[in-house]
């Protein structure tokens, strides 16, 4: 057995978590080794399931069989040592092993710079923005944006670097093939189309169990340089890939919430603990060693140019009736009844400027009635 | 002897003739009844007879045959009554034969003689008057019922004497007269509320205003207590006036249904249903083993509104899916097909999330999945149907008590009654009078769109991920806005409204 195809037998175990998987083969003395035990020691070392689990797939044939039904759905695997295993992830604990791949697989190796946006599945109007925002501004000075393709933040953050044109990676807790939740196929599709790399740890159809999700978050945090935890309760889920994070000496990036906010309490307990604090994609491009980009200052109007591109719109070519409504839009989504109290026009003629302004990037509608500046 | 006499029933809501034919020769004597009968028709020979009787006119003994044709028909309710009297009366030689042509009798008799009302009187006039029957003998409490349809001379009866009596030509009974444009006219209303109590919701306000001016599905997202309800209670203040032919439409259903109140003679202010949402497929669809109409079908010409849409029964939803693309609902049982108007506006109202609080994340305790969940109990193709989707959202403090008045209920009619009429002048040559009632081929008749809005909607339709029944809707949209506006072309700045307030796309979901 060839090296390539132990590692697709390891990965095609999917009864077991990665740890306890590493520790087995850790045991026998590597992988060719494992293959190699007699069925009756293995029995008799292991428990009944984790024997049953090895033995299940340890069959030359099957595993070709297999390998031949990841070609014929376009799924590439890698593993330790081939040319498109992430550098980042061979100095984490408890590295995967094998690593199942659909889309642009070559972009892993050439990921220059790398973070991965989390946050809560619920997410506020406020923690969508803010995902929205970071996102497409990172994607644009050329950052992939790493996220695990759930509801909510993680779908909003890899919606964004997509449509700034920019690379993201989705590490799915589940089997390759399978889209969770199904919402989110729209990214699944247009990742597997070429803009990015969807990756699993787990085999082809794996369903997706529970137990699977939080494990997959080591990925997420390996693969990037720093992690950005937008929206976060208390006891929230991203709160583990921040741990993994520091347990692997990644940089923890925090977008802070209001006092008064449940779904930002966690946010602010890890600035509390010692978090970075960032309110624009710049702080984090700025401790990654990037320089040129736009990003935006907040309380600024104007796109804050720092070294590349105008301006794509000049903001004083709007027309007086445009302004009067683009200057009611704030920077946080507001209902359309109150941008008509504010400017003091009727619905349906601000309803039709809004149209303008959407057109022309200026404002977007993140829930329906809801605006808010893009 | 025999005698022939137009009677009538009711199939679905549309009226069908029935006649009467009654025999009196030698032979035992014996009531004999044939003709397809239910048992509330068997039920009628002894009615008749006792009734006969206690009127003064005993039968002869011989033998007497009723036919109820055509035969094939089964034949329902107790509007048989009365005709078959005055048949048995004709044959015995009581009542001229020549006095009971082309004259339609419809009534239910007492055992003393009383003649008692009936279901479904004006779709059998109205049928009668198409076939050429212009004369008609009802009971006195459906006469103003009957007397809706201009033409007809409508004799009301109160009991079998009155009918012998005038018949005979012993008795002048004046036929009843009913003034419908004046009825309809009507002085302003007084519905005991008004738009002017409905503080903030400014966007929604002008979305119940397109959506009543061309009688538009419409439907209200928005946490509890933020007004949805209160909102749906004053549509009927600003709907359209009812026409003539309008009103005799819901009036044949209300009249098959029996909710017709005594002395009342047509419906003169549009439906407005609010079903409970226990309500069954049965109930809303209408049904039953000789089917009556549902509410769908009580509603038609005006509102249903379904508060808390998510809570329906799923397949009790499902069911208007035909109703709201055709405008009728077709029940098929074993005596034949039954096509119910339905063509009426949808009001919906629905929380956006099982506790009602999202988007506020401060309040809500729904899980994604819950949230998710929730809104998915509406189908798709059921939201594909509605053509306004307003997101309301909780009014704050300052507005509730702010100085600041919206518009009231009688701007916002006037507004309605102005687009009212710029689409009766537009489809007077047209089965329709509202823009949600335009098919394709309407469409593309009654919208033409210049080079810039044709672009526009190929822009938005590769943009939004529109359908094309939701193009289509859009462009019916931007008619009504275009008719409030006053403007004889839709223009651009119409299509943009139109597609604001259409947005099934930007969900408030996650």
């Amino acid at each position: 057995m060839s090296d390539e195809l132990l590692y697709l037998w390891y990965g095609m175990i999917s009864r077991m978590t990665n740890t306890v998987k590493m520790n087995i083969v850790m045991h026998y003395g590597g992988l060719g080794k494992l293959w190699e035990v007699p069925e009756a020691q293995l029995k008799a070392d292991l428990t009944d399931r984790q024997a049953e689990a090895i033995l299940e797939y340890r069959d030359e044939d099957i595993v070709l069989g297999y390998r031949e039904k990841l070609m014929k759905s376009g799924v590439e695997y890698i593993y330790p040592g081939h040319p498109a295993y992430p550098g980042r992830l061979y100095d984490i604990p408890d590295p995967p092993l094998v690593l199942f791949a659909r889309g642009d697989v070559d972009m892993l190796r050439c990921m220059e710079s790398s973070v991965a946006v989390v946050g809560a599945r619920k997410a506020s109007v406020y923690g969508r923005t803010m995902a929205d925002r970071f996102a497409s501004d990172m994607a644009r000075a050329g950052v992939a944006i790493v996220s695990g393709m759930a509801l909510g933040i993680d779908g909003m953050a890899h919606r964004a670097a997509l449509k700034a044109g920019g690379r993201t990676v989705a590490v799915l807790g589940c089997g390759i093939n399978v889209v969770y939740p199904k919402e989110n196929y729209d990214i699944y599709h247009d990742i597997c189309s070429g803009k990015g790399v969807v990756l699993s740890e787990s085999g082809l159809d794996v369903k997706p169990d529970a137990f699977r999700f939080p494990y997959r978050n080591r990925i997420i945090s390996g693969l990037a340089d720093g992690v950005l935890v937008v929206e976060a309760r208390e006891k929230s889920g991203s709160l583990i890939t921040a741990d993994q994070a520091l347990e692997q000496g990644r940089d923890v990036y925090v977008v802070p919430g209001r006092v008064t906010d449940p779904g930002s309490a966690g946010c602010n307990n890890l600035i509390r603990m010692g978090a970075e604090c960032v309110v624009n994609a710049g702080d984090i491009l700025e401790s990654l060693g990037i320089k040129e980009a736009v990003c935006r200052e907040n309380t600024d109007d104007k796109p804050h140019i720092c070294g590349l591109a105008e301006s794509d719109f000049n903001k004083n070519l709007l027309a007086p009736i445009q302004k009067k409504v683009y200057s009611c839009v704030r920077l946080e989504s507001r209902h359309v009844d109150d941008i008509c109290v504010e400017a003091g026009i009727s619905v349906s003629e601000v309803t039709q400027i809004l149209y303008d302004l959407e057109q022309m990037g200026l404002v977007k509608q993140l829930m329906r009635n809801y605006y808010i500046r893009a | 002897m025999y005698s022939r006499i137009i009677s009538g029933l009711v199939h679905g809501v549309e009226g069908k003739l029935i006649s009467v034919e009654t025999d009196i020769n030698d032979g035992l004597p014996m009531l004999n009844m044939v003709g397809l009968l239910s048992s509330s028709v068997r039920e009628a020979g002894d009615r008749v007879r006792t009734a006969l009787r206690n009127s003064g006119f005993g039968l002869p003994p011989k033998k007497i045959t009723i036919n109820l044709s055509p035969a094939d028909i089964r034949k329902e309710g107790t509007a048989f009554d009365l005709p078959i009297a005055a048949g048995v009366l004709a044959s015995m030689g009581v009542i001229p034969t020549d006095k009971i042509d082309n004259i339609l009798i419809l009534g239910e008799l007492g055992l003393d003689g009383r003649v008692n009302p009936v279901r479904g009187v004006l779709p059998i006039v109205h049928c009668a008057f198409e076939c050429g029957v212009r004369r008609c003998i009802v009971p006195a409490a459906n006469a103003k019922e009957a007397a809706v349809i201009s033409g007809t001379t409508v004799i009301p009866v109160s009991n079998l004497q009155e009918l012998v009596d005038y018949l005979s030509g012993i008795q002048v009974i004046e036929p009843e007269y009913v003034d419908v444009d004046h009825l309809l006219a009507g002085e302003d209303a007084d519905y005991g509320c008004d738009f002017s109590e409905v503080m903030g919701h400014e966007s929604l306000k002008r979305g119940i205003e397109i959506a009543a001016a061309g009688m538009h599905n419409i439907l209200m997202t928005g946490p509890a207590g933020a007004g949805k309800s209160m909102i749906a209670r004053r549509i009927p203040t600003i709907l359209p006036v009812l026409s003539v032919d309008e009103s005799i439409d819901i009036t044949k259903i209300y009249s098959v249904a029996g909710l017709m109140g005594e002395n009342q003679s047509i419906v003169v202010r549009r439906p407005y249903r609010a079903p409970h949402h226990t309500i069954s497929m049965h109930a809303l669809s209408g049904g039953g083993a000789f089917p009556r109409p549902g509410e769908i079908s009580l509603a038609h010409g005006g509102v249903l509104f379904l508060d808390e849409l998510p809570e329906f029964n799923r397949n009790v939803l499902e069911v208007m899916r035909q109703p709201l693309e055709d405008g009728e609902v077709t029940i098929s049982r074993l005596e034949g097909i039954f096509r119910f108007p339905a063509d009426f506006m949808l009001v919906a109202a629905r929380n956006p999330c099982p506790c009602g609080c999202y988007p506020d994340m401060t309040k809500c305790t729904c899980t994604a999945r819950q949230i998710q969940n929730y809104n998915s109990r509406i189908s798709k193709p059921l939201l594909d149907r509605i053509d306004i989707n307003v997101e309301v959202r909780k009014v704050e403090y300052r507005e509730l008590f702010s100085e600041r008045r919206g518009l009231g209920s009688a701007e916002m009619r006037a507004h309605v009654f102005a687009a009212q009429n710029a689409q009766k002048r537009r489809y007077q040559d047209e089965k329709i009078s509202f823009n949600s009632q335009l098919d394709t081929r309407l469409c593309e008749k009654y919208i033409p769109l210049g080079k810039n809005e044709r672009e526009f909607m190929e822009y938005s339709f590769a943009h939004m991920d529109m359908t094309a029944r939701g193009s289509f809707r859009v462009l019916k949209i931007a008619r009504t806005i275009a008719d409030l506006d006053g403007e004889e072309d839709v223009l651009e700045r119409h299509l943009k409204e139109a597609v604001f307030y259409r947005n099934t796309d930007a969900q408030g979901g996650l």
